[in-house]
């Protein structure tokens, strides 16, 4: 499962959001990963989302696999096409 | 011995130096041999879960305080801890290559920041601390060392002196224990030192290395308003400085200034605030208006950007602060430089300051320029709001920002919002073409303001934070005053004000010659508010305007700054046998 999300957040992906990816990731059994210019980030790990250092407008791929892959991939979408 | 730094939150501390070396722990590489794994795992386990514990109360405390976005620097750190990329990584260096716990802890932060170093290295350093911050949390717990702040508990009237205080460290500042805080590193808009303002101690930055001379508990006179710190102080010194605590704690409440007596035909005197706070403080000081609001304290340390209505509330509550005739002039966002904002995501600059910053930022993101510039009129409908723009270094700038107030004006006009249709709009003299233009964009703008920290150091091209450049970046260089007094004019010919809001405005060898310069308005923090104040009035009173005006001419054919200074303690020597503060 694999679907693709532009940064809706003015400010882009800072730590208070990252954190958010996080907590949408870990209520998911599946594994997820969001790709950014060809690199892989594991979004149950705060330190990948704070690396990841997306901005507004930035195309952000989010991929999961599993039972639950589509849920946990709407969950990190919604934050990922947050205005907040 | 008087070491100079950066002011970075107001007040007078005195006390006792303790140095202390914050996150600084020694390295360490070695290794176990395998049997010794499965114990060293369990010290990790615990030691991370004790690091947690501690986060978690510190956190619980800040809530219970309401010190929110405190708290929430807390909970990103308590995340980390939990990170498998992280501290999970670190674990399994333990049981791979049968580091030590700290061996592998700091291995692993040591990638991690590699990665984010190369991924992105304008927020590198914000993204960095907290990671930073935790890891040597942990460590210290390793290693059995408390804190650098937990281990002085008990003790009274400390002046703390150390290389930098990450956000963790900082928010737990006591100011019964800590009374000020002297830094080797930093700028005045770090976290620290937002902190440092939130909690009330006075403290002083970018100080240089010269700080680690002072010796543990020598006594120190740590001045956060003018940036000083005074190793072991003289009495006569102290007295003056008890009397300047007087003061300064007279101006939080309410002080008359001699000013007021004044009556008529003098320079309007008025405050330089970052919040609604210093905006009622310099009310009840008796300030005239508002020189300079610094918006972009509304923007810093926060996820995302202030709305409209959020900043309309501000501006309304500022401006009903003052009665309604009384100036508040609102600066526009005026972000990068020494302030970067990292909501903001910009690419790093090799030479911030002479990068996109102020209004060129605005220009690019007119979505924030449009939010603040709705919200400033809206408020206008309640006082005497005026609009001035930073970093404006051409015509072509002004004449987009100005396009751009006209149509949100004509926006809230088709949606009925009611606000000053005759709002005044200024420009910001900072940039030295803009100083050169002067002649131009007065006949342009409605007002000059000139800030006077920017324009010195980028017509000296020598930094204010440089403590080596002090002599090239002062106020009484003759180029500067040449520019200064050429701005000045050009505004008078057209019939336009001239206010000044650096430090310089509060400089006792400049204020006679801004005077006789003709100057309409001072603008200063609070805390030079009486000083300031004193000054005008004694100077006014005791050197009539002619005396001024041929002083200030006379200047302009001196070649050093030390003639200059020279002359004006010449030329008004009883402004020095004053107890002035600076």
């Amino acid at each position: 499962m694999k679907k693709t999300y532009t940064v809706m957040n003015p400010t882009g992906i800072h730590a208070r959001p990252a954190l958010k990816i996080v907590e949408a990731a870990t209520r998911h059994l599946s594994d997820s990963y969001l790709v950014k210019d060809g690199s892989l980030f594991f979004a149950k790990s705060l330190v990948n989302m704070i690396s990841i250092g997306a901005k507004f407008g930035d195309e952000i791929e989010v991929i999961a696999e599993g039972e639950d892959s589509e849920a946990a991939v709407e969950a990190i979408g919604a934050v990922l096409t947050a205005r907040h | 011995m008087q070491l100079k730094g950066i002011p970075a939150s107001a007040g007078v501390a005195w006390g006792r130096a303790l140095q202390i070396q914050a996150s600084e722990l020694q390295h360490d590489t070695h290794r176990i041999t395998p049997l010794l794994v499965p114990a060293e795992l369990s010290r990790f386990d615990a030691a991370v879960g004790q690091a947690g514990e501690a986060l978690a109360s510190i956190q619980h405390s800040l809530l219970v305080e309401g010190r929110i976005e405190e708290a929430e620097i807390i909970e990103v750190q308590l995340f980390l801890l939990k990170d498998r990329e992280l501290v999970g990584k670190a674990r399994d260096k333990i049981v791979q290559m049968q580091y030590t716990s700290q061996a592998a802890l700091e291995e692993a932060m040591t990638e991690v920041l590699d990665t984010i170093r190369q991924l992105d290295h304008a927020t590198f350093k914000e993204r960095a601390m907290d990671i930073e911050d935790v890891i040597h949390r942990i460590i210290r717990v390793l290693r059995g060392e408390k804190g650098v702040l937990e281990g002085i508990v008990g003790t009274e009237g400390l002046v703390l002196i150390c290389d930098h205080l990450s956000p963790s460290e900082a928010v737990l500042l006591n100011p019964r224990t800590i009374v000020g805080v002297a830094v080797v590193y930093g700028s005045a808009t770090s976290h620290f030192a937002i902190i440092a303002r939130s909690i009330g101690i006075p403290a002083v930055v970018g100080i240089g290395m010269g700080l680690h001379d002072i010796l543990d508990g020598q006594p120190v006179l740590l001045n956060g308003t003018s940036g000083t710190v005074i190793v072991d102080p003289s009495e006569g010194l102290l007295e003056e400085y008890g009397r300047t605590e007087t003061e300064f704690a007279c101006e939080q409440a309410v002080c008359p200034m001699p000013m007021q007596a004044m009556g008529g035909d003098r320079p309007l005197l008025m405050s330089n605030i970052s919040s609604l706070s210093e905006a009622i403080t310099a009310q009840s000081c008796g300030a005239d208006g508002i020189g300079l609001f610094r918006t972009e304290f509304l923007f810093m340390g926060r996820d995302s950007f202030p709305e409209e209505e959020e900043q309309f509330e501000t501006y309304r509550a500022i401006v009903s602060s003052f009665g309604p005739g009384s100036p508040i002039i609102i600066r526009t966002m005026d972000v990068g430089g020494d302030k970067p904002l990292a909501l903001l995501m910009l690419e790093d600059e090799d030479n911030p300051f002479l990068g996109n910053r102020g209004m060129r930022i605005s220009l690019m993101r007119q979505d924030l320029l449009r939010t603040q510039l709705r919200a400033a009129l809206r408020a206008s409908a309640y006082g005497n709001i005026k609009l001035l723009f930073p970093m404006i270094a051409t015509m072509g700038e002004w004449k987009q920002a100005t396009a751009i107030v006209e149509e949100v004006k004509t926006e809230l006009s088709r949606s009925g919002t009611a606000f000053n249709h005759h709002i005044e709009t200024g420009i910001m003299i900072e940039v030295p073409s803009a100083a050169i233009m002067a002649d131009r964009l007065a006949q342009e703008a409605d007002f000059f303001s000139i800030g006077t920290n920017d324009l010195i150091q980028y017509t000296m091209a020598a930094s204010r934070n440089s403590p080596s450049l002090r002599e090239l970046h002062d106020p009484l260089q003759p180029a500067v005053l040449r520019l200064i007094h050429r701005v000045i004019r050009a505004a008078h010919d057209r019939n336009k004000k001239v206010s000044i809001c650096g430090e310089m405005a509060g400089e006792t060898a400049a204020v006679p010659l801004l005077l006789g310069m003709g100057l309409d308005a001072f603008s200063v923090s609070n805390e030079a508010l009486s000083s300031v104040s004193r000054q005008l009035s004694l100077q006014s009173e005791r050197w009539d305007k002619e005396y001024l005006r041929q002083s200030a001419l006379e200047v302009m054919d001196l070649d050093h700054a030390s003639d200059v200074r020279r002359y004006v303690e010449h030329r008004f020597p009883e402004l020095f046998m004053q107890p002035f503060k600076r």
